[in-house]
């Protein structure tokens, strides 16, 4: 294709003019006839047995239309991620404070939360496992009995890390923590579930993988998937945490156990209690280079706090080992990586998926290994940085690297990074300025080995408009507008003329979860393959009209067109022509997303090879009286191949960036015993609009070779990655201290070293 | 609540029932007749009405989600006057003689967009959504109330507002540019604001709707479990606390609204101030700024910062406008909050209290009102009536410091004001005080006392620092750890001595941005 009218163009989303309207209907919206009220009753304890539950009272309630626990789950009693080892609803033992014990649906609020005080439940307070180094040892009291608290421990090599570590000039060796971060998403947790005609259940559903969500609730009904229906209505957010299941599941229960539809929301402080975290890792990390800087080595053992369940601690610690060693040529690499139980809060997927953590480490070294040896943090980054042909430690060979020093260059050059030294260092009395930087990748896809398709169903009218059914959610990341631009343009038509059909497994093939950055690629893909199909039908069609050659033809603002110049023929013409006549303009198409089969050596399982690249550089002030850290500039360059909605893209960097900045300084849910302290936005302080500086931006579109739709690639995670450790750098640069902890509060940035103060 | 309470068409002051509630919605007057007191203007909205388009993101105050805008007459009974609100803590009753806009109301009539909607369109100000109608309330507000807002002023107006999706940028470029749309003519929804602007036919209409729903009479509302009364004169105000000593008294409701969104407590009589002429009152005197119990923190920090330059930034970061246009410097210092804002500067320049029971009224120091964590010398039947902030002195240094982890809307981690009289280098009088250290906000007595008479030095101001250990001993909690708190509070005075000494200045707005 030539030059697009739609496909590069900043594109509002389909439904923006319902968002500003307040028509757009999220979960909480949704209104039916005899709508019911439910709640779920939560463990006030981070771990007790419990020893007598009675719903009897709750049940003979006046205006209570169902009250259930285990007992009553005609199914499968669990969630499934990846194992089903947390329960929906508690049989004998709670493990976390977000853990349900019962649910209830009553015909209003009051008489729900009425019916939930009236619940008796006796717990027998355990004493609970909180620190995972001591849940590790040997003999240690176990979250579930019988099961070791280490659910995960896995060790990958690549070369001769010890050998290398022996030979090298210098070698840099820290711990580091990381904190439980929360998602933050602006609507919490929903879901309505009703009874349809058949008896069968459908959910309304605020989520991000709506096919698996359909999968869990038929198998707690013990239904077959053929009787629940799935669709997502407008959703508020995610960022990870609505991959896996929360309520909707219980809302098909409710609605099965009542007969009635229920209503099913989770309150923020539920929601900050209950869904997964960001994991919190403690990770020891060995960097061995030679005098000149070249990474001989990296080792690293990374613990992660999982919380009692597994959720997706097993692919959070894959993707942190698989970018542990940065965006760098390192052979020699050896990472543990160990996940264990404990009574905490259960952790899974936020944006980045292990690599945020992994970056804040690897980016941190990069830079005390810098000053280690007098370079500048731009030379190392440049000297070791991979490039297109790169072999990774994993196997994966990177096919398109330019990115990686491009962005680095790119972004040196926006702030000036050799001339850094003429700014004023210290402002004011109080003030240090600093610069840093972070570089980082990301991959999007799945990875190999894992089932990585998306379908989708397209169909255009006499008319000529044209109805597209995904199944992938939009959560807000812009897959819609997307999905739209792409068979807007393969059709010549405009996007007016293109209706997506939010995801509803009743009429929506299943595209997998919104998650790893994965559903421009992959329902990208699936879209244009329906698409041409529906074109070329359509284009044999005009060439059969009209007697001129099939390849002299094409689609373009509503029109047919002969060697680029409109005809008097339109698309609409054809569309009403195919009608009458018989051709079907109807298009299905399920793409896998395939691995190249020309890279034997991978041994890295899972390993991903759609890479994101990018680079940002942060300039701070550090307040040495208050330990205050401002975020002054920020530069971000990203590759985001060949960018399919500018609009789009430059939200994911910045929104990215935002929650990266309140994960390097505020950001941190505090938890005690397996409490958590601060479950309001009130005080988990998540960034405003003062907060975040203007960004300078730069996308590099440099297209991807690998089976992206028009060589564009996934954006959504990448912008998280770097902030983090560009401000820690910055801070490093601004008042000569390390930071080796996240989040680098006012706290810790205290005592600042030479701050001149008069006491003491 | 039954929709039969609702009728539409207004009836006419005389025969409008006290227990009867009337405001102005999708431009017609409606009537509850007692409405449930404590039902918020969010509940009322999403599940009375089922309008949808005012969303809850917490509950609380915190998110902004579910922002909507009131307009109510000016001072001058003849004009508009339009405010954005968390609706999620607001009372129902509380709307009583006001008009409530959502964001339903902005479409036009023919389905095309507003100004403020469009150019979010346009700018892609939008991802996920859900944030979307509040800030569309707080840029109409603004629209309302500015003609060319700069950055700063924008980042203000959105203070009280959340979003997770889009880093704000474009919601920013949006209230840049929402004013270079086409409006429609004759709307008072669309006209921005013009500094000189008149009166339009349909502001005018406006006006007369609400002046025929302005009573005379106190508002008495009894749903048969809560009890709800609007006063209109301080007597009636006076009479009514000293009779049911155990209302509570509703001003803002920025606090205890959440008693009931949060704490669910069951509050069986209220007794609201906003309809209190005297107590809304705000006047400069020849000696004091003299400022109601009912004005709004937005009113009241007008004069104040007018006078006192140096707290301009406090109350800039003191929650976010939607707060500060419900809840009043009144309600903050009778709710007497370890970790209140505004009490430690109002300290440090001597404020007086007028405390009022019946018909007697009693003065007290601000420095003298907190007894105890949330305990005051308000006796039952007592309430605050006025705030006297006394004019500066023209020699008196002053200044104070908000540490909180985010710059706007946050709770202090530690907020530390100082004042200054010195004669030459001698200190002759100065007044120090600190919020989130004690269980009260409290003046630092052992440090003052360390202070006065000495020389303003560096050896004073060390000396002063270890005297802070006596007064203080912080704690840790969610917002910071007691070792910190330490620290800061001797930095903040430091940080005063080195500011007063070189006319330096350290507010964050100074260097931020
Ligand atoms: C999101 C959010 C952010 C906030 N941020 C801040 C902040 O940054 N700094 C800060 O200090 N506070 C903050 N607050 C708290 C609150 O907004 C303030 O305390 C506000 O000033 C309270 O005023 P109000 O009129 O809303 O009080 P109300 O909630 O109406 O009343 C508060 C208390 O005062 C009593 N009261 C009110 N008027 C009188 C009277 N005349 N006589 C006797 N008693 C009376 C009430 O009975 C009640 O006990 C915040 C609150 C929220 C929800
Ligand atoms: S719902 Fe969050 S501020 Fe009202
Ligand atoms: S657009 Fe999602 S929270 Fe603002």
């Amino acid at each position: 294709m030539t030059e697009s009218a739609i496909v590069g163009q900043w594109t509002a989303a389909p439904g923006a003019e319902e968002i500003v309207t307040g028509k757009a209907r999220y979960c909480p919206d949704i209104q039916l006839p005899g709508l019911l009220c439910g709640k779920l009753l939560y463990s006030p304890h981070a771990r007790a047995r419990i020893r007598k539950l009675d719903v009897r009272k709750a049940r003979n309630m006046p205006g209570v239309f169902a009250v259930i626990t285990h007992a009553d789950i005609p199914g499968e009693n669990s969630y499934l991620y990846a194992e089903p080892d947390q329960p929906l609803l508690v049989v004998d033992e709670v493990r976390f404070q977000g853990d349900a014990v019962a649910a209830v649906a009553a015909v209003d609020e009051r008489t729900a939360d009425a019916a939930l005080a009236a619940i008796e439940v006796e717990y027998q307070e355990l004493p609970g496992i909180f620190d995972p180094l001591e849940a590790m040892q040997p003999g240690a009291d176990q979250v579930v009995q019988g099961e070791d608290n280490v659910m995960m421990s896995q060790m990958y090599r690549a070369g001769d890390v010890e050998a290398a570590i022996a030979s090298a000039d210098v070698v840099i060796e820290n711990t580091y923590r990381t904190q439980w971060a929360e998602q933050a998403f602006l609507e919490m947790e929903g879901g309505v579930g009703l009874v349809d005609d058949e008896g069968g259940i459908t959910v309304y559903s605020s989520c991000q993988a709506p096919h698996r969500d359909r999968m869990q609730i038929a198998r707690a009904l013990a239904m077959p998937e053929s009787m629940v229906r799935v669709i997502t209505p407008y959703i508020g957010g995610a960022f990870g945490a609505k991959d896996e299941a929360h309520v909707q599941i219980h809302a098909g229960l409710l609605a099965h156990a009542a007969q009635r539809p229920v209503h099913l929301i989770r309150e923020r402080r539920e929601s900050m209690l209950t869904h997964v975290k960001r994991h919190p890792m403690i990770i020891d990390y060995t960097t061995a280079a030679t005098k000149e800087g070249k990474l001989l080595a990296v080792k690293a053992r990374v613990i992660a706090d999982a919380g009692p369940y597994t959720n997706s601690t097993h692919e959070v610690l894959n993707k942190c080992g698989e970018f542990i060693g940065g965006p760098y040529k390192v052979e020699n690499v050896e990472v543990e990586k160990i996940g264990v139980r404990t009574n905490n809060p259960i952790t899974g997927a936020f944006r980045g998926f292990g690599a945020p953590q992994a970056a804040f480490v690897y980016e941190s070294q990069m830079d005390d290994l810098a000053r280690k040896l007098g370079m500048d943090p731009l030379a190392i980054r440049l000297l070791n940085g991979v490039e297109t042909g790169t072999k990774m430690y994993t196997g994966v060979v990177i096919r398109e690297g330019t990115a990686m020093k491009a962005s680095l260059n790119k972004a040196a050059e926006m702030i000036e990074w050799e001339k850094r030294d003429q700014v004023e260092r210290r402002p004011a009395r109080h003030l240090r300025r600093g610069f840093g930087m972070a570089t980082i990748l990301k991959g999007s896809g799945l990875g190999r080995g894992l089932a990585d398709h998306a379908g989708v169903v397209l169909e255009m009218h006499r008319d000529g408009s044209v109805v597209l059914q995904s199944g992938a959610a939009d959560m807000g990341q812009g897959i819609v507008t997307v999905m739209a631009q792409l068979a807007a343009e393969r059709l010549g038509i405009g996007m007016s003329s293109v209706r997506v059909v939010r995801a509803d497994t009743a009429k929506s093939p299943d595209a997998g979860a919104s998650c790893a950055s994965r559903q421009a690629m992959v329902s990208g893909n699936a879209v244009l393959e329906a698409a041409d199909t529906i074109r070329d039908t359509l284009l044999t069609m005009a060439a059969g009209k009209t007697k001129i050659a099939r390849d002299r033809l094409d689609l373009k603002a509503g029109r047919l067109t002969v060697d680029g110049e409109p005809h008097e023929l339109t698309v609409k013409d054809l569309a009403l022509r195919a009608g009458i006549w018989g051709y079907p303009l109807h298009a299905e198409s399920l793409v896998h997303f395939e691995y190249p089969t020309d890279v034997p050596d991978v041994t890295y399982r899972f390993s991903q090879e759609v890479f994101q690249f990018c680079t940002q550089i942060a300039q701070v002030l550090v307040d040495c009286e208050t330990g205050q850290v401002t975020v002054e500039r920020l530069i971000a360059v990203h590759d985001a191949g060949k960018m399919i909605n500018p609009g789009g893209v430059y939200g994911q960097i910045e929104g990215g960036i935002a929650q990266g900045i309140g994960y390097a300084l505020t950001e941190e849910l505090i938890v005690k015993e397996g409490h958590t302290q601060n479950p309001s936005l009130e005080n988990y302080v998540i960034p405003m609009a003062f907060d975040i500086p203007e960004l300078e931006m730069e996308v590099l579109e440099i297209p991807e070779p690998l089976g992206a739709p028009l060589g564009a690639k996934g954006i959504a995670e990448s912008p998280i990655i770097p902030t983090a450790p560009a401000i820690r750098n910055a801070i490093y640069d601004a008042i000569d201290k390390p930071l080796y902890e996240l989040p680098m509060t006012a706290e810790r940035v205290l005592p600042v070293p030479d701050a001149g103060s008069i006491r003491h | 609540m039954n929709a039969d309470r609702h009728s539409q068409g207004a009836l006419p002051d005389t025969i409008c029932p006290p227990d009867t509630i009337r405001f102005v919605l999708d431009g017609e007057l409606v009537e509850i007749r007692n409405p449930d007191p404590t039902r918020t203007v969010l509940q009322y909205l999403r599940e009375d009405l089922r309008k949808i388009g005012t969303k809850e993101g917490c509950a609380e105050g915190d998110c902004g989600a579910c922002t909507v805008a009131i307009a109510e007459l000016d001072q001058s009974d003849s004009r508009l006057r339009v405010r954005a609100i968390n609706s999620c803590i607001q009372f129902l009753p509380t709307l009583d003689g006001k008009e409530l806009i959502t964001v339903e109301n902005l479409r036009r009539d023919d389905g095309s967009l507003h100004p403020v909607q469009e150019a979010m369109v346009d700018y892609h100000g939008s991802q996920c959504g859900f944030c979307t109608p509040g800030f569309i309330m707080s840029l109409f507000a603004l629209y309302k109330n500015n003609a060319e807002p700069g950055r700063r002023e924008i980042d203000d107006a959105l203070a009280g507002n959340l979003c997770r999706c889009t880093g704000y940028r474009p919601i920013i470029e949006a209230a840049q540019e929402m004013y270079g749309y086409r409006v429609v003519k004759d709307s008072w929804l669309e006209e921005p604001f013009a500094a000189n602007g008149k009166c339009g036919a349909d502001e005018k209409k406006k006006v007369e709707v609400l002046k025929s729903a302005t009573r005379s009479a106190m508002l008495s509302v009894d749903d048969g479990k809560r009890r709800f009364f609007s006063p209109r004169s301080v007597d009636e105000l006076a009479s009514l606390v000293e009779t049911c000593p155990d209302a509570v008294i509703l001003a803002g409701g920025t606090d205890v609204g959440l008693w009931v969104t949060k704490q669910h407590r069951e509050l069986s009589t209220v007794v609201y101030t906003g309809n209190v002429e005297q107590l809304r009152e705000l006047s400069v005197t020849k000696t004091h700024i003299d400022i109601g119990a009912a004005v709004s923190l937005s009113d009241a920090m007008l004069p104040i910062i007018e006078h006192y330059p140096e707290f301009e930034e406090l109350f800039l970061r003191f929650a976010s406008p939607p707060i500060r246009n419900a809840g009043t410097l009144g309600g903050n210092i009778a709710n007497g909050s370890p970790i209140g804002d505004s009490m430690p500067a109002l300290m440090v320049v001597d404020t007086t209290l007028v405390l009022r029971r019946g018909d007697q009224a009693r003065e007290v120091s601000l420095s003298d009102f907190y007894l105890d964590y949330q305990k005051t010398v308000l006796e039952p039947g007592e309430f605050l009536e006025r705030i006297l902030v006394p004019l500066r002195p023209s020699d008196t240094q002053v200044q104070c410091y908000k540490v909180s982890k985010r710059f706007d809307q946050d709770i202090s981690a530690v907020c530390g004001a100082y004042s200054l009289r010195r004669n030459g280098a001698g200190i002759t009088d100065i007044r120090i005080a600190y919020g989130g250290l004690a269980t009260v906000p409290k003046r630092a007595v052992h440090c003052e006392a360390a202070l006065t008479g000495r020389e303003w030095n560096e050896d004073t101001v060390r000396a002063g620092i270890e005297a802070l250990d006596r007064d203080f001993s912080p704690i840790t909690d969610m917002r910071s750890t007691a070792e910190y708190r330490r620290t800061i509070c001797g930095n903040l005075l430091q940080r005063f001595y080195l500011d007063s000494s070189g006319n330096a200045s350290s507010r964050v707005y100074d260097y931020g941005r």
